[in-house]
Parts: C-alpha cells; sequence; structure tokens
C-alpha cells in the first residue's frame, strides 16, 4: 500500500451522549488519519473524549451515546466501508472487530475473564474468526504467547488471569488482540495501570510488534513520555475536539496551540541546573454539558483574544504538516 | 472432584447424600426391585397388616405397599426431575437473554415474572394442571413453571452485573456475537448460583408434587404417588393406620435429605456463606 492510501479516515465525527441532565459532547468533531503502519498518538487529560474516539472507532458506541455525525472509513483490501453506518451488532463490524481492528484497554486485571485459563482465551479469540481447527489454535496461541514475551509459554498457555503479574495480563492481551493480525491496533492507556519499568518493556513490546506484524497502532495515553517513545503522529485533544495534530518531534520541539505548550510545561525536568517549579495549567476542563461559544480553551488561555471568545477555530495546517486550531496562528479575518 | 473432596467434609451432607442417591438408585430400578406386582389387586389381602409377606402392609384393594411406595418413587423422582429441568432451562434462557438484551425486553419479561409469583406456587400449578390437563406433562410443567421465577431472577441478576465487566467489551471488541459472549462468558457465572438454586429447589418441587396428587390433581389412579397414597390412606386412618406408613416415611426421608444436600452443596459452593454463621 502507498503512502497516499490510508488505513482509516476519521472525518467531523460527533458523538454525544443523551443523558436525563443533557446532552454531553463527549466528541465534536474530530478528524484524524492513520496511515498503514504507523503509530498515532492521542493525548489529552481525562475526559477529553480520547476513548470515546476509541470507541467509535470499533463500533462500541452504546446508548445514550450516539455517533451524531461523521465518517469512520475503513479501507479494506477491496473496499472502504463506513463503521459509522454499519449495525453495531451485525455481521460485518463483527468481522471486522478482531481481524482488522484489535484493541486493548486500560485494565489488564479485568479484560481478561477470570473463569478460563489465558491461552483458551486466545485459542477463542483466534476461533472467532475461524480458518484454523483447535489444535492448530492452541499451537498458535503458543506461538503468541512466545512473541510477546511471556517466559515458558506452554506452562503460561494453562495459567489463570489471577496467577499473573499485571504486566504479564496486559502481555496476554496483547498477544490475544494480535492474534488475528490487525491492521490497526487501539490501545486505550494501555500502560496506565502498570509500574513504570513495566511500562517501558510494554512500549518496546509494541514498538517490536507494529514492526513484526506490520500493524497500525492509534496509542491513548495521557503521559507524554510514552507518546514520545511511541508515537509517529500526534494529536492533542481538548474537550472533545483536536486543538493541534503533528509529527511527534514537532510536537514536542515546537508546540503551536497554547494547551499543548500547557502540557509540555507541565512535565517535570530533570534538570539539575536550572530547574524550575512545574507550571500547571489553571482551571478545570469545561463540562461536557456545557454549551460554550467560542474556543473550548479560552477561559484557561492565557493568550485568549477577543476573537476566541467569539468563534470556535477550525483545526488549520500552521506549518507543513503541523496543524493546530489556534487563532494565535491564523490570520484572523 | 475438587467438589466431591470439600463437599465430603460436610459429614450431614455426605450421609443424606448417600440416601439421596440409594433413593435415586430405587427410582431407576423400581421394575425389577419391587418385592410384588405393585398393580396386582388381591381381595384376600384387604388391609393385611405389615407381615413378612407384606412389610408395610397391603391398602383397600390388598396391593403390596412397599412395591407402590417403591413405583411411586420413581414416578415423583422422574416428575420432580423433568420439572426442575424444565424451569432451569426456561429460566436461565429467559433471564440470560432479558438481562443481555436489556430495554423493554427485560422490562416485559421481568413483569411477566413478578405476575407469576404473585400467585402462590400451588395455586398457579392447579390453574396449569386444570388448563394442561392432569397428566405426567401437566404436571411437570405446572410445577417448572411455578419454580422458573426463581431461575429468570437470579440469571438475569448475575447477567446484569457480568454484562459490564470489561472482559466482556473486550470480546465484544474481538469480534465476539451475542450468543458467543452469552456461552463463554455469562453462563460460566450463572452456573454456580444457578446449581445452588436448583438442589434448593428439588424438595420444593417434592412436596408441591405430592400436594397437587393428594388433591388429585396429579398423577393419576393407578399409578402410584405418595401424595396420592396419602390421599387414599387418611380415608382408612382409623381402621387400617399401617397405611399412611409407607408413603408418609418415604415423602419425609427424600424432602429432609435433598434439603440437607441443597444446604450442604450451597455451602460447599459459597464458602463466604458458611463464615457467616
Amino acid at each position: 500500500m502507498g503512502d497516499g492510501a490510508p488505513l482509516i479516515e476519521v472525518k467531523g465525527l460527533k458523538v454525544h451522549f443523551h443523558t436525563e441532565d443533557g446532552v454531553a459532547r463527549a466528541v465534536d468533531g474530530v478528524d484524524f488519519t492513520i496511515a498503514p503502519e504507523r503509530t498515532l498518538g492521542v493525548v489529552g487529560e481525562s475526559g477529553c473524549g480520547k476513548s470515546v474516539t476509541a470507541r467509535a472507532v470499533m463500533g462500541l458506541i452504546e446508548p445514550p451515546g450516539r455517533i451524531e455525525q461523521g465518517e469512520i472509513l475503513l479501507h479494506l483490501r477491496d473496499k472502504v466501508v463506513d463503521i459509522c453506518r454499519l449495525d453495531p451488532r451485525g455481521r460485518e463490524i463483527r468481522d471486522i472487530r478482531g481481524s482488522e481492528i484489535a484493541m486493548i484497554f486500560q485494565e489488564p486485571m479485568t479484560s481478561l475473564n477470570p473463569v478460563f485459563r489465558i491461552g483458551d482465551q486466545i485459542v477463542e479469540a483466534i476461533l472467532l474468526h475461524g480458518g484454523m481447527g483447535r489444535s492448530q489454535a492452541h499451537e498458535r496461541a503458543i506461538e503468541l504467547l512466545d512473541a510477546v514475551g511471556i517466559p515458558m509459554p506452554r506452562q503460561r498457555f494453562e495459567s489463570f488471569p489471577h496467577q499473573l503479574s499485571g504486566g504479564m495480563r496486559q502481555r496476554a492481551m496483547i498477544a490475544m488482540a494480535m492474534s488475528c493480525n490487525p491492521r490497526l491496533l487501539i490501545a486505550d492507556e494501555p500502560t496506565t495501570a502498570l509500574d513504570v519499568t513495566i511500562q517501558a518493556q510494554v512500549i518496546d513490546l509494541m514498538n517490536a510488534l507494529r514492526r513484526d506484524f506490520n500493524t497500525a497502532i492509534m496509542f491513548i495515553t495521557h503521559d507524554l513520555g510514552v507518546i514520545a517513545g511511541m508515537a509517529d503522529d500526534v494529536v492533542v485533544m481538548y474537550s472533545g475536539k483536536i486543538v493541534e495534530s503533528a509529527p511527534v518531534r514537532e510536537i514536542f520541539h515546537n508546540p503551536k496551540h497554547p494547551y499543548t505548550q500547557g502540557l509540555m510545561n507541565s512535565i517535570p525536568s530533570l534538570a539539575v541546573w536550572g530547574a524550575r517549579r512545574l507550571k500547571a495549567i489553571d482551571g478545570v476542563v469545561p463540562s461536557p454539558f456545557a454549551h460554550q461559544q467560542g474556543c473550548r480553551f479560552a477561559p484557561r488561555c492565557s493568550h485568549a483574544m477577543e476573537v476566541c471568545r467569539a468563534r470556535s477555530p477550525e483545526l488549520l495546517e500552521a506549518a507543513p504538516g503541523h496543524s493546530a486550531a489556534c487563532f494565535l496562528h491564523q490570520a484572523a479575518p | 472432584m475438587d467438589f466431591l473432596r470439600r463437599y465430603r467434609r460436610d459429614k450431614v451432607g455426605a450421609y443424606f447424600g448417600a440416601i439421596l442417591l440409594l433413593l435415586y438408585g430405587v427410582a431407576l430400578t423400581a421394575q425389577w426391585i419391587t418385592p410384588a406386582d405393585p398393580m396386582a389387586i388381591n381381595l384376600n389381602e384387604v388391609f393385611a397388616p405389615p407381615s413378612w409377606r407384606h412389610w408395610l402392609g397391603a391398602d383397600q384393594f390388598g396391593r403390596d405397599i412397599l412395591s407402590r411406595v417403591i413405583l411411586a418413587t420413581q414416578v415423583t423422582v422422574k416428575i420432580t426431575s423433568a420439572a426442575c429441568i424444565f424451569a432451569v432451562l426456561t429460566g436461565v434462557t429467559i433471564g440470560m437473554f432479558a438481562g443481555y438484551r436489556g430495554g423493554w425486553v427485560e422490562s416485559a419479561a421481568m413483569r411477566a415474572t413478578d405476575m407469576l409469583l404473585i400467585f402462590p406456587i400451588i395455586m398457579l400449578a392447579i390453574v396449569v394442571v386444570v388448563v394442561a390437563g392432569p397428566t405426567e406433562t401437566g404436571v411437570i410443567i405446572a410445577l417448572g413453571l411455578a419454580q422458573a421465577p426463581q431461575f429468570i431472577r437470579i440469571a438475569r441478576g448475575v447477567t446484569l452485573s457480568v454484562k459490564e465487566e470489561l472482559y466482556v467489551e473486550a470480546a465484544i471488541a474481538a469480534g465476539a456475537g451475542r450468543a458467543h459472549i452469552l456461552a463463554h462468558h455469562i453462563w460460566p457465572n450463572i452456573s454456580t448460583p444457578i446449581i445452588v438454586q436448583a438442589t434448593l429447589t428439588l424438595p420444593v418441587l417434592v412436596l408441591n408434587a405430592s400436594a397437587l396428587s393428594y388433591l388429585g390433581l396429579g398423577v393419576q389412579p393407578p399409578t402410584p404417588e405418595w401424595g396420592q397414597m396419602l390421599n387414599e390412606a387418611k380415608d382408612h386412618l382409623i381402621t387400617a393406620p399401617h397405611l399412611i406408613v409407607g408413603p408418609a416415611a418415604a415423602l419425609v426421608v427424600f424432602v429432609l435429605s435433598a434439603n440437607l444436600v441443597g444446604d450442604a452443596v450451597q455451602e460447599t459452593l459459597n464458602p463466604k456463606l458458611k463464615k457467616q454463621k
């Protein structure tokens, strides 16, 4: 597949939750693309819509959530499907889940069923998409356990989830996700619940698997250090919108949006000389229920101008390959 | 096997479990172990008292009571087991589906279940028997239907809590369909409470089956059934009191053992419950 053809294109995605307290605009107009074999990092603080976006891509939005607008175009080998248009319980989306797009979750403690051996759970995942007999799937599961760096895979196949540590369980989850060679792996904060040393191992593992399996990864996290170690491209989300999108080096060396700059300033510095106080971003994330005019970050932004409170900035290119949704970088008309 | 080892620690449960197994053995082999023909009428031995020939005596038609009690064991075991299976199958299917599907399907199923629970069990069973007829099938449906709400509630409750587990969402994300999730992720969590409930329901079913046939709504004569034998015996309570001993003793022993076994199974499968005592 050439450079031009993306793997997945998300266009104008809006996911709203219709609750008794009103409409929560969890995702409010999000565009991004992921090219084959690239890693997209999605950063943002809690409640900014990262996980909802990921679930929308899997077709896992359940009532009261609803996809209000937009398209999620998945480029299959022979056609393009819009995931938003598929029946979320239908055959088509089930064939895509697991085999084209796989997902791993934040909590390795609860995303494995405690009553089954981990090997059997991987076998089930393989059998779901057919093409293999049970004994063949058994061998494949052991290969996968080996591939994700679980020692003595033949013995560990027989283990129950509670017998494994958090890191091992996350490895088992990754093995399960990789079982059908998905072309896109969505990782929803896979390292958040792990110790720092284990985090590093899991990240190394995912980087290695990406090369071996030629998988694209959508990596969701609020940990900028993890993003620096994994991603090719980064999108920064704030309150349901993408505020900045750029290659990873650009984001770290030349952040354009005041929010991204704020995030960078809130990374602790290890420098002995010139160590400074951490700068936190004042204020809190606006409630998703609030319907606010203008830029959503304006109330917390030290550069906010008149225009920011009146109109919402669009995500426009500020430098080649680098877009920001901020009037500071756009000639205000 | 671990279950058996732990179960055996409970002495009461073990002894009564053995008695219950013996009763089931009697039920399975009833045709071959009756000392006399349970249907054979012998007018020379009407109301014969217990003797070596008739251990429990003979009834108003001179039929051997022991043989009739043995055959009645088979009838009871057959009816109650079938009713229990019927209740579990309908209850678990409806409960799991309602709980997983949610929405109006769940509301409708649960309100219908509440309506079933409004009626006293015997009342409900009588209505069903009157509609379906006093045949074995009718009695099985009546008894099973009356117990199904318990299983619907348990199955739905567990389904509701399990379907929110992350591993269910992970399975959906791996492309699993509804049937796969119900069979592989929900059912294993339901099976234990269902087994406990089923063993606790068994004695209730035995009592209800006897009650129905005591009222003349169960299995029809000449097929023997404990309740119906008791009903016949009560008419001759003064002249031939020995008639009542056999069926009454059988009923007590069966219900008592089934109850104690149910408690023991519950304690074995739910060790937490034991500690609370």
